[in-house]
């Protein structure tokens, strides 16, 4: 079998977009990331969560990319995606895995300020915070994925090289920003 | 327009232990983030040096994740073909990515803190701390997201569904774990070395 991977395509593909990333995540990764810093220092229990949440959205959106890319190249899916009743089959299984994670970890984060830390934070207002800016974030990244797939199949480009970076750079700002936000609204009202 | 109940049911059963799995795994490199606080009191440039670390390691090894799944999908990686040029490929572009992105992370961070008047470290200390870590933890990121791919693969289990979020488990965990020995490392070295 002829091989199909060169380490200079791999590279020229990635390494730009790494790159302008690293850029976007040194100044405004940093901004946003100092502000949620001094944010948070009003609800120290909800820093231990924050990597997690973030990370998990990123997996989800991850899994669904992984398997859509891998899809389009087996030709299971065609370039527009079709038959849509495979595109949502995976849509419904990472969305369903997506709400059981965060179910979880708002269930991880109560426990552990309740028996830990003895804070007593709601449990409805935690799940609330937690599973609404997880699946927006979530169902965010995964169209996101869709299109920049998109895109770059059309490309010719291999979307394995893409999808990663984009959506967890988005994902990252959009969840943390959403995240603060409706901290902001739900405990300090 | 058919939902295939198969596809859902498998994906629920092979993701959400590991989603699980990394819940618990994050809120523990969270702890352990902590104790880098010590050292962002003697240098605080790292702070602008450790999440861009993290991420740009993440992005490289999930793009290799997603390669891999794509190629063993196809039969052009396979457990039983070992490794051949195409895993070798893949293999070396993820490791090399690593320190090109490592070495101008560094670089960025030293302007970007001589800028803004964070001192404490010189250029070389910069790039050396990233292009250790990048190497460790490139070493650890590879060899995990390889054996979890082909062997996910060879059991059985659909690769795409695995190998991502276990790398998302374990990856942060040794970043944060390897820059905690290189600093410590550079630090004491910088004492007797000009660094």
């Amino acid at each position: 079998m002829a091989q199909m991977y060169k380490m200079s395509r791999i590279v020229r593909e990635s390494l730009p977009i790494l790159l302008s990333i690293l850029g976007f995540s040194l100044f405004t990764g940093h901004n946003l990331e100092t502000a949620f810093g001094i944010f948070v220092t009003q609800f120290p229990f909800l820093i231990i969560m924050v990597p997690a949440f973030i990370n998990m959205a990123g997996g989800f959106a991850s899994v669904f990319a992984a398997r859509i890319t891998s899809r389009l190249l087996l030709g299971e899916l065609d370039r527009k995606y079709r038959p849509y009743g495979i595109l949502f089959s995976d849509l419904i299984g990472l969305a369903l895995v997506a709400l059981t994670g965060f179910m979880v970890l708002s269930l991880i984060t109560f426990g552990i300020n309740v028996f830990f830390f003895g804070i007593e934070v709601s449990l409805f207002a935690l799940f609330v915070i937690i599973l609404v800016s997880g699946i927006f974030t979530t169902i965010l990244m995964c169209g996101t994925g869709l299109f920049v797939a998109y895109v770059v199949v059309r490309k010719k480009l291999d979307p394995d090289n893409f999808t990663p970076p984009i959506i967890t750079t988005l994902g990252d700002a959009v969840g943390t920003l959403l995240l603060v936000f409706l901290i902001r609204m739900i405990l300090l009202a | 327009m058919g939902v295939d109940y198969s596809i859902i049911k498998k994906i629920y059963r092979e993701v959400t232990p590991f989603v699980i799995l990394t819940a618990l795994a994050e809120i523990g490199a969270g702890a352990l983030l902590t104790g880098l606080t010590d050292f962002y009191a003697i240098l605080p440039g790292l702070i602008l040096l450790l999440p861009g670390l993290m991420e740009a390691r993440g992005n490289i090894s999930a793009s290799l994740g997603q390669r891999l799944g794509s190629a063993i999908h196809l039969g052009v990686i396979d457990w039983k073909l070992g490794f051949n040029d195409d895993l070798k490929e893949n293999v070396k572009s993820s490791l090399f990515l690593g320190f090109v992105v490592a070495f101008v992370l560094a670089c960025l961070a030293f302007f970007v803190s001589s800028l803004i008047g964070l001192s404490g470290l010189s250029l070389l200390g910069f790039i050396l701390i990233a292009l250790l870590t990048a190497f460790l933890s490139g070493i650890t990121q590879i060899a995990i997201t390889v054996l979890v791919a082909l062997y996910s693969a060879h059991k059985g289990l659909d690769p795409d569904n695995i190998t991502i979020p276990v790398l998302a488990t374990l990856g942060d965990v040794f970043t944060v774990l390897y820059l905690l020995i290189v600093v410590r490392t550079i630090v004491w070295a910088s004492t007797f070395l000009p660094i």
